[in-house]
């Protein structure tokens, strides 16, 4: 069970909130249960959905990219709940599932290229790190990105790191609310109820 | 006293892209400012999570109150060990504050704790004081 309860989503009226909600269940991303959550604080649903669709799935950096970081930080934070949401705007865009399965050692692994992997160190130094923030780092940062793509990119990163922190702490858990499908579910949760 | 207050280096570096700086504007004003909870409370967890030598010690001694250390207690396990997370913690968050409180607090906890990483990152982190909506 949720650690707090979920908002009774059947009740918002609110016909902004309830545009917000409905999209999370028929598009299953932002994921239903951490927004039915919010909708006890109705600032904090609307905040995250403009973070969501300003500096995620629209934006200066492409998206595909800021997708990849968010599911690394997924793994790292390990919060399972997170990590098996998946953009469908990315799947769309050619990302498939095993474009996530290497993430944990994208240095090393030859899936992605020099640009995925100056973003995904940027997500480990914002996330974990800090310190390795050094010139080495920023050097390859800007050979691969401009400067509003870095700034954009950070900050996504930065919130959804801040986003998933907060989330693993709740015991939230799919399709417990406003389940209308697989839609923005990996694979192996699609099938079988996760947390 | 400025007549008018500089711009922080955090927004400076957020103007380079229009959308995320009203974005965090917005979030400033409508989730870190005003609410259902206090601002002072969310200043002090803010510290917490900047790292304040004055706050991190926050289980020391009688400094904080009950509600005070419920919520520091969960900006720990946000930002450092969600296994703290539990029965125990969650029965004293509960006691101190409504659902709409946990959520505007965990939420508001949640983008500081991010942004203050991208700052260090950045090279530009706040002072303590400043660590609440930088």
């Amino acid at each position: 069970m949720p650690r707090i309860a979920y908002y009774p989503v059947e009740i918002v009226e609110d016909p902004e909130l309830r545009a917000i909600l409905d999209h999370a269940a028929r598009h299953g991303t932002p994921r239903p249960e951490s927004q039915a959550i919010r909708a006890h604080a109705p600032a904090t649903l609307r905040d995250f959905w403009w973070q969501w669709e300003r500096t995620f799935r629209n934006g200066v950096c492409d998206h595909a990219i800021k997708e990849l970081c968010r599911v690394y930080v997924s793994k790292t934070v390990e919060c399972r709940y997170c990590g098996d949401q998946r953009s469908t705007r990315a799947r769309d865009g050619g990302l498939v599932e095993r474009d996530y399965d290497d993430l944990l050692e994208f240095e090393r692994s030859n899936r992605y290229d020099e640009r995925q992997r100056a973003a995904l160190a940027y997500a480990r130094a914002i996330a974990w790190s800090p310190e390795e923030a050094d010139d080495a780092l920023w050097e390859r940062l800007h050979r691969h990105f401009s400067d509003e793509e870095l700034v954009e990119l950070g900050y996504f990163i930065a919130v959804t790191f801040g986003q998933q922190s907060w989330v693993r702490t709740l015991d939230i858990g799919h399709r417990e609310v406003l389940d209308e499908g697989d839609e923005g579910l990996a694979p192996s949760a699609a099938w079988v109820g996760t947390r | 006293m400025h007549r008018v207050d500089p711009v922080g280096a955090g927004d400076a570096i957020r103007a380079r892209v229009p959308d995320v700086l009203r974005t965090y504007q917005e979030t400033r004003v409508n989730v870190i400012e005003r609410g259902v909870v206090d601002a002072d409370l969310k200043r002090l967890c803010a510290r917490y999570l900047s790292g304040d030598p004055d706050v991190v010690t926050f289980e020391d001694g009688d400094r904080y109150d009950e509600r005070e250390r419920a919520a520091l207690g969960w900006a720990q396990a946000i930002a450092w060990d969600p296994a703290s997370a539990d029965d125990e913690l969650w029965m004293r968050l509960h006691r101190h504050f409504t659902e709409p409180e946990l959520v505007e607090l965990g939420y508001c906890m949640a983008i500081v704790h991010g942004q203050l990483r991208w700052m260090r990152a950045l090279g530009v982190p706040p002072r303590h004081e400043d660590a609440l909506g930088y």
